[in-house]
């Protein structure tokens, strides 16, 4: 149960191609009653760890008392076998008067590995690239 | 079919800053009457002759020559770039003969397929195929130009045998050797009491 920052919802597609760049968003609910400073973090999980962290540009941010901001990231879809599971797995942190950090909540969104959809051929330098006596 | 009648004629040479730019369509030059196609997407020039689309400016002048006497293998490879999903039954025509105002008179051909496997990333990958012809006794001196040509498969990358979706050759691309009896310096060589 978040205490300040509550995590309220991660968007994220179903499902993505090993490989592909995937756009993510975490909003966060400010539940306190003035401005506070919030803060966004996250990994994958898959396989064995370490695992990756996920990129947010914009990783806190001052918000309102009742407020939810949306954080932005991304992450490039692991090398992972089709139907396997990558778990988003996102954090928030509070800035205290303490001039310090703290873990306030996470929570999860699961990643499907898909097959990529087939593109159309393309041709390019059609060319005799030799001809000899063999 | 809609023909267009080409602004620019084909009989006498224009200088011209830059080429105009066509549309994909046929045409006809006004002076001749002869029938044209464009591909825009392929950048391709076809003439148009008997029922047959005939691409033009594909042959090029040949890097190099390649002696060949009958009984010879020579192979020849084709290469392209490829990105997409995999194609199984890409249909080829190798030839071997003489190109001319008439387009190429084919003396010596082979029609293998071949597959292409998937390559679902940006960045283009080479594909190659060959064939192997082997050069008949009856084999002419002029048989020196070659061209290769790709169509169909599955999944289709366009074109016909006709109007292949790709076609390339090589003009004075080979030197036939032995081909024909040649007898030179003839003459009496000595004459002695034995």
């Amino acid at each position: 149960m978040a205490q300040y920052a509550e995590i309220t919802e991660i968007v994220a597609p179903s499902n993505a191609s090993a490989g592909s760049s995937v756009s993510i968003q975490v909003k966060i609910k400010n539940k306190y009653s003035t401005t506070i400073s919030i803060m966004v973090g996250g990994k994958l999980e898959y396989g064995v760890s370490p695992w990756p962290s996920i990129s947010f540009p914009t990783y806190w941010a001052n918000v309102a008392a009742g407020a939810t901001y949306t954080f932005s990231g991304s992450f490039t879809m692991p090398d992972y076998p089709p139907g396997k599971e990558i778990i988003i797995h996102a954090y928030s942190c509070w800035y205290g008067t303490d001039a310090a950090w703290h873990l306030d909540d996470e929570k999860t969104k699961t990643v499907i590995t898909v097959v990529p959809e087939p593109s159309e051929p393309s041709l390019s330098q059609f060319k005799i690239d030799d001809y000899l006596k063999v | 079919m809609t023909t267009k009648t080409v602004e620019l004629s084909l009989g006498p040479v224009m200088a011209m800053a830059e080429p105009p730019k066509y549309q994909t369509g046929w045409y006809r030059d006004p002076v001749t009457g002869q029938q044209y196609y464009y591909d825009a997407l392929k950048n391709q020039w076809y003439v148009y002759a008997a029922g047959y689309l005939y691409a033009l400016g594909y042959m090029e002048p040949a890097p190099k020559k390649v002696t060949v006497a009958p009984g010879d293998k020579l192979q020849v490879i084709l290469s392209f770039k490829y990105t997409g999903p995999a194609i199984t039954g890409i249909l080829t025509r190798y030839c071997v003969g003489v190109f001319g105002a008439f387009g190429f008179n084919e003396r010596l051909s082979g029609t293998p397929t071949f597959n292409v496997p998937a390559n679902l990333s940006a960045t283009p990958v080479k594909v190659t195929n060959s064939y192997t012809f082997t050069i008949p006794t009856n084999v002419d001196t002029d048989w020196d130009d070659i061209y290769v040509k790709i169509w169909g498969g599955t999944p289709d990358i366009g074109g016909t045998e006709q109007s292949p979706a790709r076609i390339f050759g090589y003009e004075n691309a080979l030197t036939v050797v032995g081909a024909v009896i040649n007898i030179t310096e003839f003459k009496i060589d000595d004459f002695k009491k034995v």
